[in-house]
Parts: C-alpha cells; structure tokens; sequence
C-alpha cells in the first residue's frame, strides 16, 4: 500500500506545481519576455521589469524545491510517526 | 503509415543484434537493482535511434518534408554524445550540457520554429529574440531530464511514451498531420525497444537512447509548437533532474552522491532516510514503503501518464484557442 499512497501524494504535489506554472508562466512572460521583446520604457524599469520577473521565476523554483523537501521529509518519510 | 510500421520493425529486429554487439564489445552496465548484479548490454539506444531515423528518413522520401531531415538531425547529434558516453567514459558534467546545445542548431539553422508560443492566460506572444534562446536552453535541459529517469528497467521508455501520445492527441486535434507522424515514428520505435528493456532486462537503453528521446521530445516541441503543453508533460523528468542538482549544489556526476537514494532490502527498493541523500522522483515513491522493481516503473509512468494528461488539458483550455 505505501507505494500506492506515496503515488497519490506525488500526484497532489505535481498538480500543485502545474497550477503555479501557469502563473509563474504568466508573470514571466508578461515581465522578462515583454521587456525583452517590445519594452520601450526607460532601462531603469525595463531592468526593474526583468529583476521582478527574474526573482518571481526563481522564486517559484526554490518554493517548489523546498516544498517537495517538505513533502519527502515531513510527510512521506514521517507518515508512520504520526 | 508505412514510415511508423518501419520504425517499430527496425527498432523490433535490430534490438537483439545490439544486444549481441553490446556483449562481444563488452559494452555493459552492472543493474545494481538485482541482487544477483547482472551484467546487461547498454546498447539499446542504437536500435532505438536506428529504427527512429530509418522512419524519419522514409518519411522525409516519402515527400513528408524537410522537417523529418531537420528533426533525425537534431536526434542524432544527441544520440552521438550519448554513445560517446556509453562506448567510452562518462563527459565532463559541465561539457555534456554545453554539447548538447549542438543538437539544437538544426531546428534553428533550418529554421523550422516559430517563435509566436501561446502563454496560459496571456495568449499568443511574438518572442523574436527569446524563442531563439529558449531553444538553445531546451535540448540541454530535456536530454538531461530525461537521462535522469532512466533509472530502473523499462523506465525511460514508459516515462516517455506519454509525451508521445499527448502530442499525437493534439496534433491530430490541429490538423497538423505532419508532426502526428514524427511524434507517431519515436512512439513505435519506444514500443517496439519495451519488451526487451522492460523487467528484467535484456539491454539498456544507455545514454545513447535517453538522448536520443529526449532531442526528440525537445525537437517535437519546438517543430510541433507545444512547448507549454511538453513543459507540463515533463514535469516529473524535469523535477527529477532539478531536485538532483539542487541536491548535489551543482552540475556534478551522479557518482558523486555521497548517500543513494535508495536503499536495496530483501530485493526490495525502500528509500533512504538520510537528509544528503539526493531527493529524486523514485525515492519519493519507495519512502518509507519496500518496493519491487515493476512496481516502482508502472508508478512512474503513471505518474507521466498524469503529467501528460494536464498538458493535454492546458493546451485544450488555453493553447489552441488563441492558435
């Protein structure tokens, strides 16, 4: 049965991580993509522009690297102890 | 169609002569899964790769185009690195991705992309300057990816085959028949290498193979122009590779784990406790649970059976309306 319940748990994170994708995909491409592409402010927003898109990308990256940590150490691993 | 039955034929009867090649050049991997430790061929990514290409270019005669040349150009350049790999010694972790770049330089020499990709809720996008770019990034980070699952018997090959079948779905959906038949001639050839590297195996696909599949992925979703729907059908290769060079701090050989992942007890796979050990999709599923070796494959392509099944839905909810 472990198995079994530690596919649906993996299944619950990836669903997680899909739906923040779509947005995190979004932020992107409206903030470092439009800058690059079309921007015509001045450099300081532009560069402000990219930095938020840049930090809000990594930022999804290290969330979704912390969660499944989470998800491996203090759910999976734990799920007997408590 | 002809192109697709080719594919799995070659792919079907060229499997047991490289099998029989990989033994005489002694050109083996240890599977370190078995408690016996057998010694197993890893050159099935030859067959694979043969009978691929053998039906793109039939496909390509067949007055399918140029992008059935382009695309078996593409996979062959990663297919090469990955022999280098397989027939001599493991490249450099950090070279590897940078070779890698090469296998992109068809698709965008030839130029057969188009750089206008739908984002979700934004819609149709002109990236000129970045879709350039983000092909280049792609073929390193999804031959990765891909390399990275190839972990148990039969588990690149059934992590990958949704991929392929998503991309059938929607191609067919568009109308675009030309790429259903590429995404259609990688399918039979995974297919027709399955019974012989499925467990217990009678070869490996080797770095040769997972190369091989994951150019193609890469190259089906640049030509095919369903990047978003890919990224979310790759989703669990791409958490595997990532979580493992998170893991590691860094671009560096597997063999540099100082903890496995996974732990063997009475022949069952059971993950390891220990906070460095890296944290990678198989280990996920084997926490706290003993874990046969089929048993742990069918999860996995479960899993990418699911990922492919949301790319699905996202390009049907938000990609091809804005096509």
């Amino acid at each position: 049965m472990g198995l079994w319940k530690n596919l649906g748990s993996v299944l619950c994170l990836l669903t997680i991580v899909w739906a923040t994708f779509l947005v995190v995909s979004y932020i992107t491409a409206v903030t470092i993509f439009y800058t690059l592409e079309y921007s015509q402010a001045t450099v300081f927003m532009s560069v402000l522009r990219v930095l938020i898109g840049l930090a809000i990308a990594g930022g999804w990256i290290a969330i979704w690297y912390n969660l499944t940590k989470f998800w491996l150490y203090r759910i999976l691993l734990k799920k007997e102890e408590t | 169609m002809l192109e697709v039955l080719t594919a799995f034929i070659v792919t079907f009867l060229t499997t047991p002569l490289v099998i029989k090649l990989g033994s005489s050049l002694g050109i083996s991997g240890i599977d370190i899964h078995k408690p016996w430790k057998p010694l197993v061929p890893k050159t099935g990514g030859l067959a694979i790769t043969l009978g691929a290409v053998i039906g793109l270019l039939l496909n390509f005669s067949l007055g399918g185009g140029v992008l059935a040349g382009v695309v078996s150009l593409s996979c062959l350049i990663a297919a090469a690195i990955g022999f280098v790999e397989d027939f001599r010694e493991e490249i450099n972790p950090k070279l590897k991705p940078l070779l890698l770049v090469l296998s992109s330089l068809p698709i965008l020499l030839a130029g057969t992309f188009v750089p206008r990709p739908v984002i979700p809720f934004l819609g149709k996008t002109r990236l000129y300057r970045v879709y350039p770019i983000m092909i280049l990034l792609s073929y390193p980070i999804v031959c990765n990816a891909v390399n990275s699952i190839d972990v148990l018997n039969g588990s690149m090959a059934l992590t990958s085959l949704p991929f392929f079948a998503m991309s059938m779905v929607i191609f067919y959906l568009r109308g675009n028949y030309q790429a259903l038949i590429l995404s259609a001639i990688f399918l039979a050839s995974l297919l027709a290498f399955i019974p012989y590297n499925k467990y217990p195996a009678k070869v490996f696909s080797g770095n040769s193979g997972s190369l091989f599949v994951g150019a193609a992925i890469a190259s089906m979703a640049i030509v095919g122009r369903i990047e978003i729907a890919a990224i979310i059908a790759l989703l669990p290769q791409i958490m595997n590779e990532m979580h493992i060079i998170f893991s590691l701090g860094g671009i560096k050989s597997a063999k540099k784990f100082k903890s496995r992942p996974l732990k063997m007890e009475n022949n069952l796979l059971t993950a390891s406790e220990e906070s460095d050990a890296p944290i990678t999709l198989l280990r996920m599923l084997c926490a706290k649970a003993k874990v046969d070796e089929r048993s742990a494959v069918y999860a996995m392509a479960i899993i990418s059976l699911f990922t492919a099944f949301l790319g699905l839905i996202t390009d049907l909810l938000f990609i091809e309306g804005a096509l």
